[in-house]
This record gives structure tokens, sequence and C-alpha cells, in this order.
């Protein structure tokens, strides 16, 4: 017979029939704090079982939102349930602390903080999931550091795949001000399928940080100051190029999912299907589920599915 | 061995002696093979999904029929059911006669076509519907003819058989020779070297079942797109298949996806047209997680 140990632990799982995968709530408990590079880092972390890791997208600087964990405040709450979930801002992200120095506005260091957020944590290893940029940063961080991590999940990015981004032809003309509520609305609603998901509850979180200090000063540095153009474009594409020839030569270290939305308007299915062949060459346990009816945030259209998904395929790779 | 475990169960449908295994409780999953009675993969059964069905039947009631012609079912009565109509008509009448539904139905090849029709023409029978590697419900043409041009094997013989099905495979070891036999007795069965017989040396096949199934799925695909899949759909697909490439299955997702939201894909890899066989640890996880996912709504 086939390896069943996978099935078996599906079923014990099934045997509890009444698992609620639906969010009926967005709280995900206390925020915690801890020193990762020098920089303190803002994270949650609840519940016992499976350590699952959830990486937000976008990147310090953003004049589209400001992103941070509470980007998987539709899955945090439920997941906690049956697993220890745990979900971090991003280096210059929430209320991360920005990058110590300006030759930090980079992609490598996001990675390099993520590293040190986990390995000051001391529970490796872990089931990693990352959305959008965040999809790139739990790739990066499986193939520099296997030690780490159990499986994978990449969540829709773009970021990561070959291909040239969308995002300038979806998102032409926002409405000025940027980094208002009305903008982080009309962003939010375009990389949507269904408009209606862009809740209040999620803009007051994005609102909240655009207004902070420190998230000023990345905007600033990045646009005004250039840096995003002059530094962390150019070092992203060298390390994504890396990135690929590394899938295709040593390939993921552990089991890996890509999970993509069928209409994201801007990490297209397409450029999605170029990357699964990447992940497809050398690792075989690679996975593909796709979503209909999904944009961008397939985590927060689809929230049950998804959390579903997540929670018997971690359950699988104990 | 395989499914015998569980002890044949015969049912009559419409004269159609016709052979099935179940076990287990709860909501009712039908497993359904392909292949085409009569011709090289004439061998496929319900005891394919040997690696599916005792997993399956810890959290569900599992159903695993052979087709019309198929297995150890009988042949068609008449001349004119040597179609997959016929063999999707005898499949609705097993369901029927099961008085069971709604079923989560699954389908792999040829199988995945009955479903797939099943599923548009009998939604009320249906709760949800799987399909796994079939060109036969897709757009385009499956490449069986171009991969299996070249068996070096005397048709019918078990060295052509163990060929065929490695050739469909990207990993062979599920390809064991328990396997190979049980598919051979079926192979040599009398009632196989009637449809033999009939499909190749009357020449059924070309005049009857493959223009028939043209016919079938034009209007298939026309129903698809203006109908459109009444319930939630599943395409489980293997990333190597050589004979139903992953592109028909793109192709496929996109005619149903456009009218039924609730359509998803998973894609494994390192599997060719067996994908349930080679990955039976993902395919019965994915499964079960989509079918308790269409129960609970999410």
């Amino acid at each position: 017979m086939a390896t069943n140990v996978l099935a078996t632990n599906v079923l014990e799982r099934t045997t509890e029939a009444a698992r609620n995968y639906v969010p009926t709530n967005t709280d995900m408990g206390e925020e915690q704090w801890l020193d990762a590079n020098g920089n303190r880092t803002r994270y949650f972390d609840q519940g016992e079982g499976e350590r699952i890791v959830m990486i937000h997208g976008a990147q310090f600087g953003a004049k589209d939102g400001a992103s941070s964990a509470k980007t998987w405040a539709l899955n945090f709450p439920v997941l906690k349930a049956w697993h220890n979930v745990i979900a971090f801002d991003k280096l210059g992200q929430g209320y991360t602390d920005n990058p110590k120095s300006d030759t930090d506005y980079t992609m490598h260091a996001i990675v390099q903080h993520a590293i040190a957020f986990l390995d000051k944590l001391g529970k490796k290893p872990y089931h990693l999931v990352g959305h959008s940029r965040g999809g790139y940063v739990v790739t990066r961080v499986s193939l520099e550091r296997p030690d780490l991590v159990n499986t994978c999940v990449c969540v829709s990015s773009g970021s990561l795949s070959p291909g040239q981004s969308r995002t300038h032809l979806v998102f032409k003309d926002p409405p000025q001000p940027q980094l208002t509520r009305e903008s982080i609305r009309w962003y939010c609603e375009r990389y949507s399928y269904n408009p209606k998901i862009v809740t209040e509850d999620w803009l007051d979180g994005s609102v909240a940080i655009a207004e902070t200090e420190r998230n000023k000063i990345a905007v600033a540095k990045m646009n005004k100051d250039g840096l995003s153009r002059r530094q962390f474009l150019p070092q992203m594409a060298k390390q994504k190029a890396e990135t690929h020839r590394w899938l295709l030569e040593r390939g993921m270290p552990c089991p890996t999912l890509v999970v993509w939305g069928y209409n994201d308007p801007a990490a297209t299915l397409d450029n999605g299907m170029q990357l699964i062949e990447l992940f497809m060459e050398k690792q075989r346990d690679t996975e593909v589920r796709i979503f209909n009816k999904s944009g961008h945030f397939v985590m927060r259209e689809h929230p049950a599915a998804f959390n579903r998904l997540i929670d018997t395929y971690v359950s699988a790779h104990r | 061995m395989f499914l015998q475990e569980y002890g044949e169960k015969w049912v009559d449908i419409d004269g159609i002696r016709t052979r099935y295994f179940e076990a287990g409780s709860g909501r009712r999953v039908v497993l359904v093979h392909g292949g085409t009675k009569g011709d090289s993969s004439g061998g496929a059964n319900a005891e394919d999904f040997h690696l599916n069905f005792a997993e399956l039947a810890k959290t569900f009631h599992v159903i695993s029929l052979d087709r019309l012609g198929q297995g150890y079912t009988d042949n068609p009565k008449r001349d004119e059911d040597w179609t997959m109509a016929a063999s999707v008509r005898h499949f609705v009448g097993f369901l029927k006669a099961l008085d069971k539904a709604p079923y989560n139905v699954v389908g792999h090849s040829r199988g995945g076509y009955v479903v797939a029709r099943t599923t548009l023409d009998y939604p009320r029978l249906i709760e949800s519907c799987v399909l796994i590697d079939s060109s036969t419900a897709s757009p385009g043409p499956g490449r069986n003819e171009i991969v299996f041009a070249t068996n070096p094997y005397k048709a019918g013989t078990l060295e052509a058989s163990r060929w065929t099905y490695e050739r469909y495979s990207c990993t062979t070891q599920h390809v064991t020779n328990a396997w190979i036999e049980m598919k051979q007795k079926i192979t040599e069965l009398p009632k196989n070297k009637v449809a033999i017989a009939k499909m190749k040396d009357e020449g059924f096949l070309h005049t009857r079942f493959l223009p028939s199934l043209v016919e079938e799925k034009d209007e298939f695909f026309s129903k698809l797109d203006t109908i459109g899949m009444q319930r939630p759909i599943m395409l489980f697909w293997g990333y190597n298949d050589p004979t139903a490439p992953l592109d028909l299955g793109m192709e496929l997702y996109d005619l149903i996806a456009s009218k039924q939201p609730r359509t998803s894909l998973h894609i494994v890899n390192q599997a060719g047209h067996h994908s349930f066989r080679e990955r039976a640890a993902e395919f019965n996880r994915v499964v079960t997680e989509f079918i308790e996912g269409v129960a609970h709504g999410d």
C-alpha cells in the first residue's frame, strides 16, 4: 500500500468534524516584542502545536498601503486553535523598526531580519507561510537556512515570479494624496476580485501604521531620497535571479505548496505558472493550489477554504 | 489484495450486471476509473483506486464501481451502446439504483468525463465533483496516440500492458506486478475478448465510439459554457502527465471557473497520468479536504 502517513494525520483531523475554519473574530492576541538583528520587532504568538509563521507582503516605504502581521487577521485567530501560529511585522513595516542604515533598505536585509527573528524565537523548524513579497521571503529563508524550515507555503508572490510586474498598469493614477484611508482602500479594492472584502477593520490597521513617524521616514527614504530606485529594486532583481538559479540548481529543501488567486490582477497566474516550473524542477514534494474568484489576497478572499488548506497541509507534515 | 477484502458487490443496472465495492460511512464518495472498453486501457477497473479506497473510507462512505463493459461489469447489450454516452447513462443508473444521493463523484481520465457529464446533466444527484487527469473532459486532444505509438509488445499481452502503464507514469513504483496481473486477468476475460472484437475487429471504436464522443463533447462544452457546472469542482492534475498535459487541465479550468465560483485546481509534482496512484497520500489528503470544505460551505 502507499505511504499513508500523511493521510492518517488528515483522518485524525477529520474525526473532529466540528473544526470551524470560518473566522469569527480578528483578534490576534497580545502584541509581543523581540530584538532581531538589533531591530525591535513586533509579533503575535498564540496556540500550541505545529509552528506556523506567517509573513505578510509589501516592503518598507510602500506608497500603496502599510502592511503588517494583521494581514493575517482572518487566518491567525482560526489556526491558533490547533497550531502555534506566529506572525511578525517585517523589517521597517508595521511596528517593527526601520533598517538601521540606508544600506539596509534592501530585500537582503528583510530576509536576514526574518532569519534573525526565527532564530531568536527558537522554535524551529517552522511551517512558513508567506504572501506576495512575504512569499519571496519564505522561499529565500528556506533556501538559505533549510534547518529553520519544515514546509514552505508561497502565496501569490509576484515578487518571486519570472516576468514583468503588472502593478504599474493595474494601479495607474491612484487617488492623491497617497497613504490616506481612501487611497489605501482604492489599492486594496483593485488588488481584490471582490472589493467587498476590504473591511474598515483592515483599513484601520493600515491607516494607523501609515501615520506613524517610522513609516513616514521609510516612505521618505524609499521615495524622496530615491533608495527604492537606486538600491532596493536593482538589488532585489539581482537577488531574484540568484533565487531562480538556486531553485533550478538545488531546489527547495522542504515540501512546498504554491497558492494562487486565479483572478490576481497584479501577480498574474501566468507569472505564477512560470514560478511553479522553477519549484517543480528539483523538489518532488511541490504542490500547487489555485483558487477561483480570488485576487491578490487569497487568504482574505477565501479565508475558510484557505485556513482548511493550511491546516490539512501542515497537519500532514508534522 | 486490492479491494477484495471489502467483498465484491453486484447490482443490476438496466440488465447490466455491475460490480462495485463499498466501505465506510458518512458522505458518499464514488470513485470512477478511466479507460475504454476493448482497447489497450481496457484493464482499468474499480480496484485501480486501491491506494485511496481504505484511506477515504475512514472518513467517507466510499464506493468504487466497474464502468459499463469494463472490469467485471457486463458489456453493453446493444450495439448502439458502445459509446461514452452509454457509459454515462450506466453510471447515472448506478447512482440512482444505490439511492444515496447526493454523491461526491471522483473520476479519472475517461471516468473524469463520466463524472463531469453526470454533474452537468444531473446536478441534483451530485454534491461535488473531482476530475483527475482527464483529457476526455478537456477541450484539447490528449496525446495518447503519440505517447503509445511505439509499443514494442503484442497488443493484449502483459508486457504491452506494463509498457503502457509505465509510459503513462512519471514514477513507476506504482506499476507493480500484482497490479498489472490483476488487470491482465480482466484483459483475458471472454467478455473482454468480445469487447475487443466489437471495438477493433467490427470497428466500433472508429464507427461509433469516437465519432459519438466528438458529438458528446461538443454538447458537453456548449452546456458547460451556457449553464455551467452547478456544483463545486476540483481539478487534480499530475504535473508530468504525458497524455493529458497540464495545459489541457488549465484550459478545462478556464471553462469551468468562468461559471462555477467554487472551482479549484490542485497540481502535484512528479506525477503522470495516474496522479491519484503516484501521489496517493497527497490525493487522499486533498480530496478529503475538498469534500469536507464543500460539506462545510467554505
